[in-house]
């Protein structure tokens, strides 16, 4: 399983099959490793070429930004059980509802890029930023 | 097979449960801590360092309560449904501890949704340790880094901090615990990158002080999520063994069992649930006529809602009865909207103005003793179950129907707020007996 780097373009989702009648949406990393870093994941619809310059406030693209508490690596070895447990793989949950919603509404689009863009805390851009997983998903309910 | 017990007439090994006849731990926000609470929390940080110093592995030391987070002991959740459940019993433990050596010390939070930058109990260079007479350092400004160095901040701005607070207050309009845990956790690891330094990282961040009070403030968000959501069930994905080394989920999700309570934050008033603003203004009394009669009658017009411009895209709108009293029948309240003459012949499936149906579990017939029915007030160290005529704040989502009459244009200036009464056949109950003391529209 390859770490993700950031702007790239991770998944397609059909948005037609969505509808905009829902409660909640969120972007779902599934097996995710939860990284050694604390960083801030900023998620995309149909914006291929986001970056950390790409607006956030008032653009009708951003969904939303998952923040990730890293579990830090700088203090030396955890005890080797512990070490496991902090790398079993998760599943992170992003609420996207409202953004989702208005994207949808406006967009009228069928198959759309997501793209992630990992920005340390002041929004400078992080290429390598070591996190893994296995899916993102887009789930409405 | 029998068992028989001997007991020692003084014996210590059975020890009565501490929070007992008005023992509850009531925590406060930092800014409304009192000098002598300031003193309490400050001394008993600094002889749990004490403890640490003198032994690293000691089990009421600073060093060791720290290491249940991250280093060295790694037990915490975080990325898990657990996430919440887990951070409960570790900040009722470390308060446990710090009353071991204070007592009568509480956990104070640090509500970082109003109050923009961290509160100077922990970034006072000294204070003067009254068990001592000497000027010394600040114990909440830093701790050694696992017996190492000072914990180190680097906090970031005021403006990047106040972004945090819608988040806070949309995770707690969540109907699930499964939507509420990941939504305030997002949050909560923005506030620790925020905070900086040792706050950063899961390995080290407990080991500054600072991280109680912060987490100590997550902790009210969740007693608020579950007081708003009383009807919400556990997570049915959480293995036991994530909540090492602490108690069952069925002992830890009822925080009302565990002995202490949070006092809300007065002047200015909290601002934890700044996002769930009622936006009618006109309408937000009983009607005159309503407020003149003691209970509802079907029919009637309870309110009128000014709701000027809504933006479609709102995320929850729901109608809240206010200080209900829950009634002794059973019965069915639909709630329309611009149907003044609205009764049990008014139409609800496909008509527009039908908001949704409130339906109420009535206590039926009283089969107690006499004075059974009849709440009698109780102080907050009471920690027996409501009384079940106790007032109660019911909500009803109406999200759906509202977003579709706003979309389709509909004129909600004074529009009025009609309220039907039936039973379970769709018959109308002129008189229900239904008393609430406030009746809105809060739009989120």
């Amino acid at each position: 399983m390859a770490s993700l780097r950031s702007g790239a373009q991770v998944a397609t989702v059909p948005l037609d099959k969505l509808g905009t009648d829902f409660e909640r949406g969120e972007v779902r990393f599934d097996g995710l490793t939860l990284p050694g870093r604390s960083f801030n994941l900023r998620v995309f619809v149909d914006e291929p070429g986001a970056n950390a310059q790409t607006p956030t406030e008032g653009n009708p693209h951003y969904l939303g930004t998952q923040s990730f508490f890293g579990a830090g690596t700088e203090h030396g070895e955890l005890d080797p059980g512990a070490r496991n447990r902090q790398l079993e793989p998760t599943q992170i949950k992003l609420n996207v509802t409202d953004k989702l919603r208005a994207f949808i509404r406006q967009a009228g689009k069928k198959n759309v890029p997501i793209t992630v863009v990992a920005v340390d805390r002041d929004g400078n851009e992080i290429p390598d930023p070591g996190l893994s997983f296995e899916g993102l998903s887009l789930v409405t309910s | 097979m029998a068992i028989v017990t001997a007991l020692a007439p003084n014996r210590r090994s059975f020890v009565a449960k501490k929070k007992v006849g008005g023992q509850i731990t009531i925590r406060k926000d930092v800014r409304d801590m009192k000098d002598q609470d300031v003193i309490n929390f400050r001394a008993a940080i600094s002889m749990m360092a004490a403890r640490s110093a003198n032994v690293q592995t000691d089990t009421l030391g600073y060093q060791f309560l720290a290491s249940y987070h991250g280093i060295w002991q790694n037990l915490c959740q975080h990325g898990t449904p657990a996430f919440a459940l887990w951070h409960r019993p570790y900040m009722l433990a470390f308060e446990q501890t710090m009353q071991d050596l204070v007592p009568g010390v509480y956990l104070p939070y640090w509500d970082w949704t109003s109050q923009f930058e961290i509160p100077s109990i922990f970034t006072d260079a000294t204070w003067t340790n009254p068990a001592t007479g000497n000027v010394e350092p600040n114990p909440l400004l830093a701790q050694p880094m696992n017996g190492g160095a000072p914990t180190q901040r680097d906090p970031g701005t005021a403006a990047d901090l106040q972004a945090f607070a819608p988040l806070v207050a949309q995770a707690l309009l969540d109907s699930t615990y499964d939507a509420f845990s990941p939504d305030l956790e997002n949050p909560h690891n923005q506030l620790h990158m925020w905070v900086g330094g040792d706050m950063g990282s899961v390995s080290t961040a407990a080991f500054d002080p600072l991280f109680f009070a912060h987490h100590s403030f997550i902790e009210y968000a969740f007693c608020q999520w579950q007081d708003a959501h009383p009807a919400a069930s556990p997570p049915g994905d959480v293995p036991p063994s994530s909540l090492t080394p602490w108690a069952s989920l069925a002992e830890l999700w009822n925080y009302h069992s565990l002995g202490y309570q949070y006092e809300q934050y007065s002047p200015p008033p909290l601002n934890l649930t700044g996002a769930v603003q009622p936006v009618p203004t006109a309408g937000n009394s009983l009607d005159a006529a309503v407020l003149d009669r003691p209970t509802l009658a079907s029919g009637d017009t309870v309110t009128h809602f000014s709701l000027g411009e809504i933006d479609p895209e709102f995320h929850r709108a729901e109608v809240r009865f206010e200080g209900l009293t829950p009634p002794k029948d059973s019965f069915t309240v639909r709630v329309y909207v611009n149907e003044p003459k609205a009764n049990a012949k008014t139409k609800t499936n496909g008509n527009a103005n039908f908001l949704g149906a409130q339906g109420f579990f009535g206590h039926g017939q009283c089969f107690g003793d006499a004075g059974h029915c009849d709440p009698k007030p109780r102080d907050i160290y009471d920690m027996r179950p409501k009384h079940h005529y106790d007032p109660v704040k019911v909500r009803l989502d109406v999200t759906r129907p509202l977003r579709a009459l706003v979309a389709a244009g509909a004129k909600l200036d004074d529009a009025p707020v009609t309220l039907v009464v039936v039973d379970s056949k769709g018959v109308e109950i002129p008189e229900c007996g239904l008393h609430f003391e406030g009746f809105s529209l809060a739009i989120s």
